[in-house]
């Protein structure tokens, strides 16, 4: 029987995927126009987000994301044959996977996916219920292009009933992951205790460095869309700002209100709801203040509902009161980055436009896969 | 609960607002009205229970000293864990006695109590409760039972039958059904079993229905005879459910529901909402509390628990087995 290779080591195949996906979306295809549709009338995503998103990922494939990914792990894997040697599941076929796709935005499951084609081996994808129609178009169209032959896709786990997963893929809190580890061992959808990739990080950082960063429009620009983008849902959404020493809660919250606040909004009533976490937070002696449909507090804790950013001192950063798991990324402004030795340090700029290949909770989802014992 | 102390609640809610100093901030912040209207209890102030865990020292200024610290379990650092300053245990123990026999008369009942895990908790309120209980029992017959081996000796269950007394045990969910999963304890005939709820962090999550059913099959006694205790470290008082789902509020507690996300509306009944509690005793802290559970009222006062309020949307990607 001929040995399959792993697609990414197959830069021609990955070519002609990332140009398959790019027509769906360039002219989108009516699978793709009916999914959009289909979306936004569930109310499972604004149709601003949804466009917002497919954008995005055409952009990315434009600049060459998915064949540079792929690119990039057969550089850092070179040889199939040394794979096999090191006694990587790739190479013995014992492996299969199970991934539970995330949903809390548009196509945010896709890399997971994506990194299964690339992968190719035996897997199963469980699309979001929050998110069932964009990524069925897509993994659709490379199904029936036959270039993910051992994939199959399905919004219902009983689906996968017995299917015995050697490896499983996961984004969530422990709480949710005991949960959904007992189930796939129940109905045999994964092995027990199966190796997984469980990313748990809920938050990107940005940290302001003085009143000038402030006052550069362009920043706040970014800022903005860095918090409000998808109101706040998303572990590369802003839910913490970290201010020096020498700038006020009250002053930063000035400069953010008169950026933020948008003409429809500003004459609404504040919703029960948020009045009475405002006074919450007050009676808890931290400064609060509600800006276009979100809290910005002192409260450390709030940035865990995306409906609220905390807003910290840098001392209380250096501290270490955000824990670390929880953080996904640091955001500075573009203009530091390019001055300054920021390494770790990200672009506020890209915090809702990654590359297709970032790393959730740093790591690369490919590479696991291939590196899965 | 209509012999709840509306009256008396009013006094505390203003003695509270006054001493208390985050609660009268709240207040403040909520422009609540100088002179509440008595009958309107719903338009009084009610603070979040998480007051407990991010106000260290929530209380009322004019208490200066206390006696004990009661902590929420968890596996949460010390910081994120809920602390009640108690000024008085012979208060606690006095009406959680009350509210205990008042269900489980003395004469009728002996207490066992089965509570893995919160050993590891000295502040536990629980814990602390049912010392009192067991130390109340002048036969000696109540105990707590042994973790490792939890057993109810042959010469205990001949003396309750003596006694004409049937037996109670007492413990957290998780450490129940995994006792009952084992068979490893042998209950007296009619014994009852109250569980105090508590499948966090603890293998599958189950619904209250499932870990009766685990428990009634597994200790091999009537549904009907596992109850429930509703309490928690913020509310001194407790209330019970008895076999049929509704819990039922000792005088000085008053328990209400409200629509989701609608802090300030008027209670409803029979509906699902945000439970709120009024629990006079805790005086010295907090009467006046929004929980973060959720539940049905009926219009006799009684209610029940139905898990955790849905929160607000949380950032981050997460899965969520129930939704997706």
């Amino acid at each position: 029987m001929r040995e399959e290779v792993p697609l990414f080591y197959n830069l021609a195949k990955v070519k002609a995927v990332q140009n398959l996906l790019l027509s769906c979306l360039r002219t989108p295809i009516q699978a793709l126009n009916k999914a959009i549709e289909q979306t936004v009338s569930a109310q499972l995503f604004p149709e601003k987000e949804v466009l917002f998103a497919l954008k995005h990922l055409q952009n990315q494939l434009e600049n060459g994301d998915l064949l540079s990914w792929a690119k990039q792990t057969a550089k850092n894997f070179p040889k199939y044959s040394a794979l096999k040697k090191s006694g990587s599941v790739i190479a013995s076929n014992r492996i299969k996977v199970v991934a539970l796709l995330a949903g809390n935005l548009p196509l945010v499951g896709l890399q997971d996916a994506l990194a299964l084609m690339l992968f190719g081996q035996e897997a199963r994808v469980k699309l979001s219920k929050k998110d069932p129609y964009l990524i069925a178009v897509l993994l659709g169209e490379i199904l029936k292009s036959g270039f993910a032959p051992k994939l199959q896709y399905s919004t219902s786990l009983t689906d996968f009933s017995g299917f015995e997963a050697t490896h499983w893929l996961f984004t969530g809190d422990d709480k949710n992951l005991n949960v959904v580890k007992s189930s796939l061992e129940q109905e045999a959808i994964t092995l027990l205790n199966a190796p997984k990739l469980a990313r748990k990080a809920g938050v990107s950082v940005c940290i302001i460095n003085d009143q000038h960063t402030l006052e550069d429009s362009s920043f706040l620009e970014e800022l903005g869309l860095a918090i409000y983008q998808y109101q706040g849902k998303g572990c590369r959404s802003v839910g913490v700002i970290v201010l020096p020493e020498c700038l006020a809660f009250v002053e930063v919250v000035n400069y953010l209100r008169t950026v933020f606040v948008k003409a429809d909004n500003a004459e609404k009533a504040m919703p029960d709801k948020i009045r009475y976490e405002l006074a919450f937070l007050r009676a808890c002696n931290f400064e609060s203040a509600y800006i276009n449909g979100m809290i910005f507090t002192q409260d450390a804790t709030a940035w865990q509902q995306a409906n609220k950013v905390s807003v910290i001192k840098e001392k209380d950063w250096v501290d270490g009161i955000i824990p670390k798991e929880a953080i996904q990324s640091i955001y500075h402004s573009s203009g530091q980055i390019k001055e300054g030795n920021l390494q770790g340090f990200e672009d506020l700029k890209s915090a809702q436009t990654p590359p297709l290949f970032w790393k959730p909770d740093a790591i690369d989802t490919l590479a696991w896969l291939i590196t899965a014992k | 609960m209509s012999n709840f102390d509306t009256k008396k609640a009013f006094c505390i809610l203003q003695r509270q607002i006054k001493h208390n100093q985050w609660f009268g901030r709240f207040a403040k912040a909520l422009n609540c009205k100088e002179n509440h209207q008595l009958s309107n209890f719903w338009e009084w102030p009610y603070i979040s229970v998480d007051a407990f865990k991010k106000i260290d020292g929530f209380r009322c200024t004019d208490l200066k000293t206390y006696e004990m610290v009661f902590m929420s379990s968890g596996t949460a650092s010390s910081a994120l864990r809920a602390k009640h300053y108690v000024r008085e245990l012979q208060l606690y123990k006095k009406y959680s006695l009350a509210a205990f026999y008042q269900k489980y008369p003395k004469e009728l009942y002996a207490t066992f109590a089965f509570l893995p895990a919160y050993s590891d908790n000295p502040n536990s309120s629980l814990v602390q409760m049912l010392q009192f209980i067991i130390e109340d029992d002048e036969s000696e017959t109540s105990a707590f039972l042994d973790l490792k081996n939890p057993t109810i000796p042959e010469k205990t269950t001949k003396k309750l039958q003596v006694e004409n007394k049937k037996a109670v045990l007492f413990g957290a969910a998780f450490g129940l059904v995994d006792v009952a999963e084992k068979r490893a304890l042998k209950l007296p005939e009619n014994s009852v079993i109250i569980e105090t709820g508590g499948m966090k962090t603890h293998r599958k999550e189950m619904t209250r229905e499932q870990i009766k059913e685990v428990l009634a099959s597994g200790f091999g006694i009537p549904k009907t005879n596992i109850h429930s205790e509703y309490g928690m470290c913020e509310l001194l008082s407790q209330a019970y459910e008895q076999g049929d789902g509704w819990y039922e509020c000792p005088p000085w507690m008053k328990v209400f529901a409200r629509p989701f996300s609608q802090p300030f509306a008027e209670p409803i009944v029979n509906e699902i909402g945000q439970l709120y509690v009024i629990d006079l005793i805790n005086e010295y802290s907090c009467s006046f509390l929004q929980l973060n559970d959720q539940g049905i009222v009926d219009e006799n006062g009684r209610f029940q628990v139905l898990g955790r309020i849905p929160t607000a949307e949380l950032r981050g990607c997460n899965y969520l087995m129930e939704q997706n």
